[in-house]
């Protein structure tokens, strides 16, 4: 006989895309994104060009 | 150390050309204020009075300038971006003056407080509501620092855009997701 898969407890990462939350860096978040950075870098090295940023609306 | 790093550290030594030294605002300030994302935003605040002396140093670094006006400026160097918020009105000002000096592997950084930052954060959403990251980088901001940030502070700004709703939503959110 087949068996029914449990869903009593639903299986969060499938179902649900996971929890929402932020880890926080231990030490220096500096460095932490340096490190970041060179990763990010080494899997693109050829960046897109930069977005424009030109508004009309400063108040501060 | 990434590439983006060695633009940060030529950029640093310009300022002591300058009258006063600027602070890092955008998405690489995140990281001083505990949100840590790839980046490759390089934006700073500079002192309007100091406008005309970083133009004539960025371009001898052969940067092109693209846009510049009274508020803002945006230099680029191939794929590399720099971009200018000027300090004029009163609340710029204080920021500038109130920056925390942070020790890093790029050299001495200015850094923009949280708060600033959120209020820079929002004035780049409400000229462009479409950027959702601007968004998100709030939340995290609020998330993050929520046992150091002067929300008086943090609603003065969002007032300045006539957002309060939105902060009230954004906290009201962040509340029941702790509960």
């Amino acid at each position: 006989m087949m068996r029914r898969p449990d869903t009593s407890t639903a299986p969060v990462l499938v179902a649900e895309g996971g929890v929402p939350y932020t880890a926080i860096p231990d030490g220096d978040p500096i460095e932490a994104w340096l490190d970041l950075m060179e990763a990010v870098e080494a899997l693109c090295p050829e960046w897109p060009a930069p977005e424009s940023k030109i508004w009309c609306d400063y108040r501060l | 150390m990434p590439r983006l790093a060695d633009q940060i550290r030529e950029a640093l030594a310009l300022f002591p050309q300058l009258a006063r030294e600027p602070a890092l605002i955008g998405g690489l300030a995140l990281a001083a204020h505990n949100v840590v994302r790839a980046t490759r935003d390089v934006d700073f605040l500079v002192d309007a009075d100091d406008a005309e002396r970083l133009h004539t140093l960025l371009i001898g670094l052969g940067y092109t300038c693209i846009h510049r006006s009274a508020d803002a400026a945006n230099y680029l160097r191939g794929a590399e971006g720099f971009d200018v918020l000027y300090a004029h009105r009163a609340e710029a000002r204080r920021l500038l003056a109130e920056a925390e000096t942070r020790q890093t592997g790029m050299g001495r950084l200015r850094v923009v407080g949280a708060e600033g930052l959120i209020a820079f954060k929002l004035q780049a959403l409400v000229n462009d509501p479409s950027r959702a990251r601007d968004l998100d980088d709030i939340r995290t901001l609020l998330r993050n620092n929520a046992d150091t940030l002067d929300m008086e502070r943090v609603r003065h700004y969002f007032a300045i855009f006539e957002r309060g709703a939105l902060l009230d939503e954004i906290l009201g959110k962040q509340d029941d997701a702790s509960a």
